[in-house]
C-alpha cells in the first residue's frame, strides 16, 4: 500500500462536479451563435447563469464569479490547502501588477482586479498603499521594489510584468518543490518550460536581441538557459528546441504563427491534466478540475471576446482550446 | 507459564480470534473509504444515495466470513454447545488454528482492496449514474478471493477430526 494521503471524498465530489464542466460541444454551440447576446444566453442555461448580467459586455463578472466559486469549493474539500494555493498565486501577482500600475498611471484599475487569489483584493490594496509586505505571504516584496525602481529608471511598464512573473513563477515552484505530489510538481515545471518557449519564439519573431528573452524568461523549468540561447542563436529554432522533451509540440507547431503554437500549448497542458482521469483516490483528479475549469473560463472568454468582435466563427472554433470532460 | 498458554484450547480460539478480527478489520477500512467517496458524490448529488450505498456495503462481506468461520470453531471446539470446551491436543489446536488463517489474511487485504474499488465504482456513479450495475461488477470480482479463501477455512475445519 502507498504511504500517500488519500481523498476519497474530495475525489467522488470533484468527479460529480465534473459533469457541470461544459463540453467541446457547448463551447461549439457558443462559437456557432449568432451573436454575443445568444452564446452569453446559451452560457447562462450552464453552471456560470448563477450570475446574470444584462449586458453583454459584462460577462467578465460572469465568470470570474463562477472561478472564485470553483476555488472556494474545491479549497474546501482538501484541508492541505497548499495543494490549491499554488493555482492562486498568478491572481496575486495579476492584482499586485494592476496595483503598481494603477499607482504610476493615476489610472483606476479596479476593473482590472481580479478575485479569487490567496489575499482579498481589498487587504492587498491596504497593505500594498502601506507597503506592508509581511501582511502578503505570497508576494515577494523585494521583486515588487524591484518593479518600481525599474520603471522609475526606465519608464518602460512592461519591466513591471517581467519582474513579477519572475517572481511569481519562483514562488509557484518554491511552493511545489515542498510538496510531495509530483503531479502538481510536474505542472509547474511544465508551465514554465511552456511559457519560456512561447516568450523566446515571440522574441525570435519581433527580431529583439537575446536579452529580451533572458529579461522576461520565468524560472522553474526543464529547459535550460544555454538551449535557448544555442537556438536563437541558429538560423531555425527548431533543431535545437527538438531535443527538449517538447520536441514534438515544437516541430508541429513552431511555425505555424504564434496563435496556433499557444494554442497548441495549452492544448499540450491538458492532455497531460488529463491523465488525472484515471486516479481514484489520490488528489490528482482535485488539482485537474481546477485547471479544466481554468481552461474552460479561458475557452469561454475567447469566444465571448470573439463573437463581440464579430470574428468568423470558423476563426474561434480554431481557437478553442482542448477541454477535460 | 508459556507452556500453560500453549495448550490446544488456547490456539483453536486464538484461530476464531485472528478470523473475526483480520477480517473484521478490513472490512472496517474498506467500507471506511467507499463510505467517504459514497459521501462526495452525495454531497453534490443527495439524491445518489440509495446507489452508492449498494457499493459501500460490498467490502463489508469479509468480516461477516470472519465471523462465520469463528462461529464454526466456536461450535467445532464445543464452546457454544453448553457442555463445556472440549480438551483438544497442541497438535489440533494448531490445526484449527491454521485453517482459520486463510479467511483471515485474505479477508484483511481484499476489504482494503474492495473498498478502494468500490470508492472508484461510486466515482463512477457519481459522473454516470446509468453505470451502477458495472461499477458494482467491478467491485464484487474482488469479492472471488474472500469467497475462495473463506472456502479454504470452512473445508478444512469441516474436515478436521477431533
Amino acid at each position: 500500500m502507498s504511504k500517500n494521503k488519500i481523498y476519497p471524498f474530495a475525489v467522488a465530489s470533484v468527479r460529480s462536479m465534473e459533469n457541470k464542466l461544459l463540453s467541446q460541444q457547448k463551447l461549439m454551440q457558443m462559437a456557432e451563435a449568432k451573436s454575443a447576446e445568444e452564446a452569453l444566453r446559451l452560457l447562462s442555461d450552464t453552471a456560470y447563469g448563477k450570475t446574470q448580467v444584462q449586458d453583454v459586455h459584462q460577462f467578465e463578472e460572469m465568470i470570474e464569479t463562477h472561478l472564485e466559486e470553483t476555488y472556494t469549493s474545491v479549497a474546501k474539500l482538501i484541508p492541505d490547502e497548499a495543494l490549491i494555493d499554488i493555482f492562486l498565486y498568478k491572481n496575486d501577482y495579476h492584482n499586485i501588477k494592476v496595483l503598481i500600475k494603477e499607482e504610476i498611471s493615476k489610472v483606476s484599475g479596479k476593473k482590472l482586479l481580479v478575485r479569487g487569489g490567496t489575499i482579498p483584493v481589498e487587504d492587498m490594496k491596504k497593505n500594498f498603499r502601506e507597503r506592508n509586505y509581511a501582511e502578503m505571504p505570497t508576494i515577494d516584496g523585494d521583486a515588487v521594489e524591484e518593479a518600481i525602481s525599474l520603471y522609475a529608471k526606465t519608464k518602460n511598464g512592461q519591466y513591471i510584468d517581467t519582474v513579477l512573473d519572475k517572481a511569481c513563477f519562483a514562488a509557484m515552484d518554491e511552493r511545489a518543490s515542498q510538496m510531495k505530489n509530483p503531479f502538481v510538481r510536474k505542472y509547474v515545471t511544465m508551465l514554465a518550460d511552456l511559457t519560456n518557449l512561447k516568450t523566446i519564439l515571440r522574441v525570435k519573431q519581433m527580431g529583439r536581441p537575446f536579452e529580451a528573452f533572458e529579461d522576461a524568461c520565468v524560472p522553474g523549468g526543464e529547459i535550460r538557459m544555454d538551449v535557448f540561447q544555442r537556438a536563437y542563436r541558429e538560423e531555425s529554432m527548431l533543431p535545437v528546441l527538438k531535443e527538449t522533451s517538447y520536441g514534438a509540440l515544437c516541430e508541429q507547431y513552431m511555425d505555424k504563427g504564434f496563435t496556433v503554437f499557444e494554442k497548441a500549448c495549452d492544448d499540450l497542458l491538458m492532455e497531460y491534466i488529463k491523465e488525472a482521469k484515471y486516479k481514484t483516490l489520490t488528489p490528482e483528479p482535485v488539482v485537474a478540475y481546477i485547471l479544466a475549469k481554468e481552461t474552460e473560463a479561458k475557452c469561454v472568454r475567447i469566444i465571448l471576446t470573439c463573437k463581440l468582435h464579430n470574428i468568423d466563427t470558423e476563426i474561434i472554433k480554431e481557437r478553442v482550446r482542448e477541454v477535460y470532460v | 507459564m508459556v507452556d500453560s498458554l500453549l495448550n490446544g484450547q488456547v490456539l483453536a480460539l486464538a484461530g476464531a480470534a485472528i478470523a473475526a478480527t483480520l477480517g473484521g478489520i478490513g472490512s472496517a477500512l474498506g467500507v471506511g473509504v467507499a463510505g467517504q467517496a459514497a459521501a462526495g458524490v452525495v454531497s453534490e448529488d443527495p439524491n445518489k444515495f440509495g446507489q452508492v450505498l449498494l457499493l459501500q456495503a460490498l467490502p463489508g462481506t469479509q468480516g461477516i466470513y470472519g465471523l462465520l468461520i469463528a462461529f464454526i470453531v466456536m461450535v467445532k471446539v464445543g464452546l457454544l454447545g453448553g457442555d463445556g470446551m472440549l480438551d483438544l491436543t497442541v497438535a489440533q489446536g494448531a490445526s484449527i488454528f491454521a485453517a482459520s488463517l486463510p479467511i483471515g489474511i485474505v479477508g484483511l487485504c481484499s476489504a482494503i482492496a474492495q473498498g478502494k474499488a468500490a470508492a472508484a465504482g461510486v466515482m463512477l456513479v457519481g459522473k454516470r449514474p446509468s453505470e451502477l450495475a458495472k461499477g458494482m461488477l467491478f467491485a464484487a470480482m474482488v469479492e472471488t478471493y474472500a469467497v475462495l479463501a473463506l472456502l479454504v477455512s470452512f473445508l478444512m475445519l469441516n474436515s478436521l477430526q477431533l
